[in-house]
């Protein structure tokens, strides 16, 4: 058994790291928040911060340790964004609304250079934030109540796919509010540095709506599934910018479309699946009683 | 040195940026809360505070959850692609066969289980690792039982140890908690007795696969080391994608 | 200029930089080396040599009133006029000037300090933003150098704009580690751009910055820097230990004072290590801190004062 003396498995932590958060520690400076009148330190972001800060991919989830937040912006930062957040439906995402946030939150004009990507940190915030108030509204139990109640069933009759609708089109709902700005925030994300971040939001948005509907998926299903309901989120919030309903019934009913679309294209592949595997397992049948040794 | 890294990668975790947090994620001021509550509570004849994992802690669940639930399903692909090949030459293997299979499929169970309740996210090489792990079966029991036997052998080496990695870096962990006076939490005791038990059963398979005459496999080391490298590059994939 | 006298001096500086004694690198912020004898007078470099640190702030000021006249021109030279769009980038990145109206009479545009912006570039593209741009009219700058020759041209030059003899543009001759005249809390942006590094003591200029920024007030820096590509920073090392002071003796007639500014150019603190200063005065770091120019060649930092320190 001398193989299983092997050393430990490298572990992705960074050497280089210690340093900075040694010296962030001692660093680390204090701030009051104007909101809640309490000091406590900023948690100053570990200086060697991945290049997505963001929406960080999922990682080890236990119910008996807290959730990672949404994402890593600092309390000072976070103070802008929310201020700035009310003046969006005004002003859109524009650096306006960043630097009346700034001013809110008792800050300067100069001081939204804390953001080092400006509008598009804006833009990040208010999806981080409304996919977290999302989680919120659903661990607080009434919204399947609501989606239930909708189609005149019982909170227990709900599939995942009802769920998984339902969820996906109360999170278009809360864009509703910034409907008239909305395309441009979406002209911002699509800015070819600013891709990623966008997908991995996406991404993020499309597991979460996934987890919270009770999807367990294990296997390739996990990646197909994520990759259909952010297809449908993208698409159906293009189709929101541009529906002159006050409901949203239009992209309502588009949603609905996408994701017939979707149950007929998984149909289809079910079946092609079932076809080739019934074949193969003739024909290695079929050979193994004609004696070959397969 | 790794400890004190560790140490102070857990700090920022300690004070969560809770204050504007609030209403975007009750969920994150729910949890620190009832682990301030626990924390809070740790007299003497009190449960011990919670170990709080770090990051890297839990980029390293999510990479070991991930690697072990394709070698668990890359394991019950090759039992099934071999058994019909080897019980239809040597029909007395059929319960030896049977049994570890049933083993393996009982730990991609528990592991597809974690899985999900750690929301972790699968190997992107799922479909990828099917296709070889059945060609791997079929093409070893096709060269005979030896060879097939010689496969677990190589498989169940690298898993075994592997596992015993796993067990290594949690226990490290926990001497880690004894020494600030915390503890694991339930489900990582768990983790690691069931990783304990899996690494046994898997170690069991190959006593079975040496006493089944694996090393009279023909060509055995270059089989072997094949197996072996392929194995290792698996689980190298896996923890990242 | 021949071509051989260019290739001797190619081959002089070449060697001149084999025989340089392997000095270690020593920050202000961890000054072991004065700890150890306090009984000496403490040292500083001065491009790769030791200097008392007394000594340093006059031997700077004879390299920059010596290049006055000749630094834009020489600074198109030597970046190949890049230095441009680096500052160009640096202004507009800050967006100085209030494009909405203010909310009381105090906050009425911005209070800006420029260290060691002598010749005024930085300052003059500053408030050039904040009025085309920006449509502010308040927005003030204040530039504040050490050496009398730079402000000088600074003067000469303020002439040509029509920031001249405004209230939204003056000159201050001070040392940047200790500017008694300028309150606590009063400045919006403090800027210092390709300055830091002449600095005798980097975290008392740091701290300084600290006192006189209004709470929510940036620190931003523009610095020569450590250049991340291998390949890159090979060419960059050639390029700077060879051409630039051949470039200064040809074209300013001044090998030493452009020999002295490659070396302190080599002696700055890489990007990570500014930052950990930045954050030791007092700052907050947006993001990740710095943004890298032309693969590290150059480097914006910026901190943030926070809104009450306790």
């Amino acid at each position: 058994m001398a193989h299983l003396a092997r050393t430990l498995p490298r572990r992705a932590l960074p050497t280089q790291l210690t340093p900075y958060l040694r010296r962030a520690q001692a660093l680390s400076t204090i701030t009051i928040q104007p909101t809640p009148q309490r000091t406590r330190p900023t948690p100053t972001p570990t200086p060697n911060q991945p290049k997505t800060p963001l929406a960080q991919l999922r990682t080890y989830h236990s119910t008996l340790h807290p959730r990672l937040p949404d994402h890593e912006y600092t309390n000072s930062q976070t103070a802008i964004l929310t201020a700035a957040l009310d003046h969006v439906p005004a002003h859109g995402f524009t650096s306006t609304a960043l630097t009346l946030g700034a001013r809110d939150a008792g800050f300067l004009d100069v001081s939204v250079q804390l953001l080092p990507r400006g509008e598009f940190d804006l833009i990040l915030f208010w999806l981080a934030s409304r996919r977290g108030l999302l989680r919120g509204k659903v661990e607080e139990g009434g919204l399947f109540r609501r989606i239930a109640a909708e189609k005149g069933k019982d909170v227990y009759e709900l599939g995942v796919e009802e769920r998984v609708r339902g969820l996906l089109l109360e999170r278009l709902r809360m864009n509703d509010e910034v409907r008239h700005v909305w395309q441009d925030a979406l002209a911002q994300m699509s800015l070819l540095s600013n891709i990623p971040l966008s997908l991995t939001e996406l991404h993020a948005l499309a597991s979460d709506i996934l987890t919270l509907s009770g999807d367990a998926s294990v296997d390739a299903a996990w990646y197909t599934r994520r990759l259909a309901v952010s297809a449908i989120y993208a698409s159906s919030e293009v189709v929101m910018t541009r529906d002159p309903t006050p409901d949203l019934s239009e992209t309502a009913a588009f949603v609905e479309r996408r994701f017939e679309d979707r149950q007929a294209i998984a149909d289809k592949f079910t079946g092609l699946g079932q076809c080739a595997s019934f074949g193969w397992n003739t024909a290695v049948g079929l050979g193994r009683s004609w004696g070959l040794k397969i | 040195m790794r400890n004190c890294a560790l140490k102070l990668c857990r700090q920022p975790m300690r004070a969560p940026s809770s204050v504007f947090l609030d209403f975007l994620a009750p969920s994150t001021v729910k949890y620190s809360q009832c682990r301030h509550a626990s924390t809070t509570a740790g007299t003497a004849g009190e449960p011990k505070p919670r170990y709080v994992l770090s990051k890297e802690q839990r980029e390293f669940m999510d990479s070991a959850l991930r690697v072990n639930q394709a070698g668990e399903l890359a394991a019950t692909l090759i039992y099934t692609a071999q058994t019909p090949q080897i019980v239809r030459s040597y029909p007395h293997l059929r319960p030896l066969m049977k049994h570890m299979y049933d083993q393996e499929a009982g730990h991609l169970k528990t592991f597809n289980g974690l899985v999900a309740k750690h929301q972790v996210r699968p190997t992107a090489m799922y479909p990828a690792w099917e296709v070889a792990a059945t060609f791997l079966g079929w093409s070893t029991a096709a060269l005979g039982r030896e060879a097939a036997m010689a496969c677990t052998e190589a498989v169940e080496t690298e898993i075994g140890s592997h596992y015993n990695d796993q067990v290594r870096e949690i226990l490290s962990w926990e001497a880690d908690a004894e020494r600030r006076g915390e503890e694991l939490d339930e489900e990582l005791k768990d983790m690691l007795a069931t990783f304990r038990r899996i690494r046994d059963e898997e170690l069991e398979h190959l006593d079975h696969a040496v006493a089944n005459d694996s090393k009279e496999a023909k060509p055995y080391d270059p089989l072997v080391d094949v197996i072996r490298f392929g194995c290792r590059t698996a689980i190298k994939i896996s923890e990242k994608i | 200029m021949s071509s051989r006298s260019a290739w001797r001096a190619l081959h002089y500086s070449a060697k001149r930089r084999a025989f340089q004694p392997p000095t270690p690198y020593r920050c202000f912020s961890c000054t072991t080396r004065a700890q150890s004898k306090p009984e000496d007078e403490r040292m500083t470099h001065f491009g790769f040599t030791n200097v008392p640190e007394s000594e340093k702030e006059t031997r700077v000021g004879a390299v920059f009133s010596s290049v006055a006249a000749s630094y834009d021109r020489m600074n198109d030279l030597m970046s190949l006029g890049i230095h441009r769009l680096w500052k160009d980038h640096f202004v507009r990145s800050l967006n100085p000037g209030s494009c909405l109206p203010a909310l009381t009479a105090d906050q009425r545009g911005w209070n800006i300090l420029d260290i060691a912006g002598g010749t005024g570039d930085i300052a003059f593209r500053m408030l050039d933003h904040a009025t085309n741009i920006n449509h502010d009219m308040e927005t003030r700058v204040t530039i504040s150098d050490i050496n009398a020759d730079m402000l000088a041209e600074g003067r000469k030059r303020s002439l040509d704009t029509p920031y001249y003899n405004t209230n939204r543009l003056s000159f201050v001759e001070a040392n940047a580690e200790h500017m008694p005249h300028i309150p606590d809390a009063s400045v919006d942006l403090y800027t210092v751009v390709f300055g830091i590094r002449n600095f005798t003591d980097k975290q008392a200029a740091l701290n300084e910055a600290f006192r006189v920024l209004k709470p929510g007030g940036v620190f931003a820096c523009m610095e020569f820097s450590k250049v991340d590509n291998p390949v890159l920073d090979g060419i960059y090392k050639r390029w700077n230990f060879s051409a630039i002071p051949l470039i200064g003796q040809v074209v300013a007639g001044d090998r030493d004072s452009y020999q002295y500014l490659v070396e302190s150019i080599e002696r700055f603190p890489s990007q990570e290590e500014f930052r950990g200063m930045i954050q030791k005065a007092g700052f907050m770091i947006p993001g990740q801190g710095f943004e890298n120019l032309t693969g590290g060649i150059a480097a914006i930092h910026k901190g943030i004062k926070p809104i009450v320190k306790a």
